[in-house]
């Protein structure tokens, strides 16, 4: 609309005089904010005050913004519809409509208020951040409740109520929420993002039974009826106490720190006195005991014609054991090329061409006659038959193969040779005997001579501890000691074999004899297991220049593999 | 002046209080070893935890301090300078509390949430050093309401003198003064923008509409340019005066202007600074809570 806006003023000289504005515009905007139409001054002008538009009865409609009011012929009201002659006041400002001129739509004449002063002309600018659209409280609000709701009052509720098809949805704020960090991969595998399948009831920490679910045939420390009655410990700790989950950035779930171990073992005398435990705050000579070798020995007592042997473990340091295994094996010597040599190259053995590391990269595959001693000692007896071998570890057997073997020499009608093996007898050149008699009786002596050296002079004796009976009957004459080796000289402890194959600048046999002094070992006596002396000249507790950290759980497994206790010995194999 | 007193507040006292907390924080921090990584779990993160928790407590008490205008507590010049340092440290403390483990999850939101906190509060710091003097220097003496004053006479001069003036320039200088932007949203009080206008009307034509008038310089151009084609020696003096008003007007209204952008800057943090330390309480009872619900 084509407005003419009439401004009512004093001249200095005290005369009234009026100054005419004519505008074009949609509608007329009243207020104390500059860019209105009619810019009002006054305590109670809002800047976008209210606003005047034409209606099609060329009458014209006033709407105040929210909150404003104006009077209108002296009436105070929001909103009304004026015509010509009709006064509005605004905040002490009069403005009165009046017919229009040719030309215009609408005619209005201002008054302004003459009290106005500056600091009113002022409050018509937004000078302050407060009158901008921010707002503190409104902000705090919007974020505070925007925090309660994503981060406690969703998650909760999904969490509380079965509604997969909600916490499915993308972007949903469930309880991984209040994850502390990411889980184990193999732990996130098996339970995804269900938080309750561990933290099954609210403010109480995760329970064993919780863990057990799953790893139900994980061994404890210890019975826990031995512990409890025989200490002052008490039930073992949780398994949250060592295997601390969502804590990055360790990966591994397992507190390597020798601290919770220590923090009992340290005083084991007084915890587990009953059990006869040592002390142990660390690992060096000063902090750890010396080691304990688990041995299997043999006890021996008369039954009937023979002996019974019973083996028994025996525990004993280290420093003062023997080996008692009824084997006749001096170490030296296999050593020694100018003795024993590689049947296939001529050089010396070496200590893997008899001990093979077992896949577990701790243990070694059994020494066996089969196995390993055949290669250089063979069980020949037979000339005219090279491939036949005596049968190992059964001596029966051994005595009736001999027997059969003179027996056919003796009934064989194609054997010329009837000739009792050689007697060696010192000093005597023609010591052949001819047999004279039966067969069968000439057989009987021949293989009863032979047994008697293979048992006592050159065979089994060799390697064997045989005992001799006085009995008539020569199957009972002889009997052979068993031979136990152990599988594990400590059964509580794990030692990587592998890991030390290389030591220091050394490398093979040179590596083994750091540990094992076996190239000066004439007996088989000796325990080739060293102690913690030989442990800390490479390992340490604490981490220092020229040695390697050693944390408890490195030898030590806190769940221990019971069943390894109960074998901790080979059969030698028959 | 404000910021000495808060930063040299009784000899920088709470300044050794702050890096008294931080030393011995890292000392317990540092203790961590062994048993499981540094995290908020040990009991030395419990420990951090519970003091950094209690920080933020008694900082976001600042608030309720300031409004307790009879409170004899300590002064509130020494409460704030106890905030700024206190608060500093705070940074410290809960950074060791968290061992820079982060995350999406509630307790790195109330890590992120206290360090926008305490980061807008370095703003606001910087700004209370700087800004004062840059205010003084700017209204040269003269508060906001002496300077609106002053331009409410100019204006009121410059209507005065525009009634006698030609009509073109009359409706040019009466609209510029009607149509001048003083402040304005948050981007007019925070940059300045002046959106003024006035009634540029063209002396060939007769048309007349609204043109740009930032910083007053085309309405001064404009009475400029008509003192020389002038006819009346009285006319021209009037002009002259009218340009010398609203000359006049220009300085006042850069001073103006220059003077909102300065204040607004002072207080643009805290609508950072206090929403988000609300926000962040919220946060800090949500993230113990969920710790110990998933304990």
């Amino acid at each position: 609309m084509e407005a003419l806006l009439r401004e009512t003023g004093q001249a200095p000289d005290g005369t009234a005089e009026y100054r005419d504005l004519e505008i074009s515009a949609e509608r007329i905007t009243i207020g104390s904010a500059p860019d209105r139409n009619i810019q009002l001054l006054g305590k109670n002008v809002a800047p976008q005050h209210a606003e005047l538009r034409m209606r099609n009865d060329a009458r014209f409609e006033l709407v105040c913004r929210s909150g404003a009011s104006v009077r209108i012929n002296g009436e105070q009201t929001s909103a009304a519809t004026l015509s010509p002659g009709d006064e509005v006041e605004i905040g002490g400002n009069h403005l009165v409509l009046f017919e229009p001129p040719a030309g215009f739509d609408a005619g209005l004449q201002i008054t302004r208020d003459a009290n106005v002063d500056a600091s009113e002309f002022e409050r018509a600018f937004r000078t302050d951040l407060n009158q901008a659209w921010l707002s503190k409280r409104a902000a705090a609000w919007i974020f505070s409740v925007l925090v309660i709701v994503v981060a406690f009052v969703l998650p909760f509720f999904l969490s509380q109520s079965n509604v997969p098809e909600i916490a499915a949805l993308p972007f949903v704020p469930d309880d991984t929420l209040w994850s502390s960090g990411p889980l184990l991969p193999a732990h996130e595998l098996a339970v995804g993002t269900s938080c309750n399948t561990c933290h099954q009831v609210p403010f109480q920490r995760v329970q064993d039974d919780a863990c057990l679910s799953c790893h139900g045939r994980i061994e404890d420390h210890v019975e826990q009826g031995t512990l409890v009655s025989s200490t002052a410990l008490g039930p073992t700790a949780r398994c949250a106490s060592c295997h601390r989950e969502h804590n990055e950035p360790d990966p591994h779930i397992v507190i390597r720190a020798d601290a919770p171990c220590t923090e009992c073992h340290q005083e084991s005398q007084r915890l587990f006195a009953d059990l006869g435990i040592d002390p142990v705050d660390g690992f060096s000579e000063r902090t750890h005991p010396s080691f304990d070798a688990y041995l299997y020995k043999p006890f021996a007592s008369p039954a009937g014609t023979g002996i019974r042997f019973d083996w028994r473990t025996v525990v004993e340091p280290v420093s003062a054991a023997t080996e008692l295994s009824n084997l006749k094996f001096p170490h030296d010597t296999h050593l020694d090329v100018a003795k024993v040599m590689d049947p296939n190259s001529g050089e010396a053995l070496h200590c893997t061409d008899c001990h093979r590391l077992s896949l577990d990269r701790e243990h070694f595959i059994p020494v066996t006659m089969q196995a390993v001693c055949i290669d250089c000692h063979e069980l020949t007896f037979d000339p005219a038959m090279p491939d036949r071998q005596l049968p190992h570890g059964q001596p029966l057997e051994v005595m009736l193969t001999l027997e059969g073997q003179y027996l056919r020499k003796f009934s064989d009608p194609a054997v010329d040779n009837k000739e009792i093996r050689p007697r060696r007898i010192p000093d005597r050149h023609d010591n052949t005997q001819v047999c004279v008699n039966t067969a069968f009786a000439c057989a009987a002596e021949a293989a009863a001579e032979d047994i008697r050296e293979q048992f006592t002079v050159r065979g089994c004796v060799s390697c064997h501890i045989v005992e001799q009976h006085a009995v008539p009957d020569i199957y009972s004459r002889y009997q052979v000691h068993p031979v136990r080796l152990a599988a594990d000289y400590f059964p509580p402890a794990r030692f990587n074999h592998a890991s030390h194959l290389v030591m220091r600048e050394e490398t093979g046999d040179a590596a083994c004899a750091e540990c094992h002094k076996a190239q000066d070992s004439r007996v088989s006596t000796d325990l080739l297991i060293p102690d913690i002396g030989t442990c800390v000249e490479c390992h340490s507790d604490v981490r220092k220049p020229g040695y390697v950290p050693l944390q408890c759980i490195d030898c030590h497994a806190y769940h221990p593999d019971v069943s390894r206790f109960g074998t901790v010995v080979e059969a030698d194999e028959p | 002046m404000i910021h000495v007193g808060i930063l040299r507040h009784a000899g920088s006292r709470y300044l050794w209080w702050g890096l008294g907390t931080i030393a011995v924080s890292s000392v317990l921090f540092a203790t961590q070893s062994g048993v499981q990584p540094p995290n908020g779990g040990t009991w030395q993160g419990y420990v951090l935890g519970t003091a950094g928790a209690l920080l933020i407590v008694w900082l976001a008490m600042l608030g309720v301090r300031k409004r307790r205008y009879r409170s004899t507590v300590g002064t509130v010049q020494g409460w704030t300078s106890a905030h700024v340092y206190l608060g500093s440290a705070l940074l410290v403390v809960a950074t060791l509390h968290s061992a820079a483990q982060v995350g999406w999850n509630v307790h790195t939101l109330a890590y992120v949430l206290m360090c926008a906190v305490i980061f807008s509060g370095f703003y606001g710091i910087f700004t209370y050093i700087n800004y004062p003097h840059l205010l003084s220097s700017n209204r040269a003496g003269l508060s906001r309401a002496e300077l609106f004053a002053e331009l409410y006479e100019l204006d009121k001069r410059g209507r005065e003198l525009g009634a006698n003036a030609p009509h073109d320039v009359n409706v040019a200088t009466t609209s510029s003064i009607e149509r001048t932007a003083i402040g304005g949203g948050l981007i007019a009080q925070l940059f300045g923008r002046d959106r003024s206008q006035f009634i540029q009307s063209s002396g060939e034509t007769g048309s007349a509409g609204p043109a740009g008038n930032r910083d007053q310089q085309a309405v001064i151009d404009f009475i400029a340019e008509r003192i020389p084609r002038t006819n009346k020696i009285s006319e021209a003096e009037l002009l002259q005066e009218l340009l010398a008003v609203f000359c006049r007007r220009q300085a006042i209204l850069r001073r103006i202007a220059r003077d909102i952008r300065l204040q607004g800057w002072l207080q643009v943090w805290l609508f950072i600074h206090i929403p988000l330390s609300i926000a962040l309480l919220f946060a800090l009872v949500i993230h113990i809570v969920t710790t110990f619900i998933y304990w």
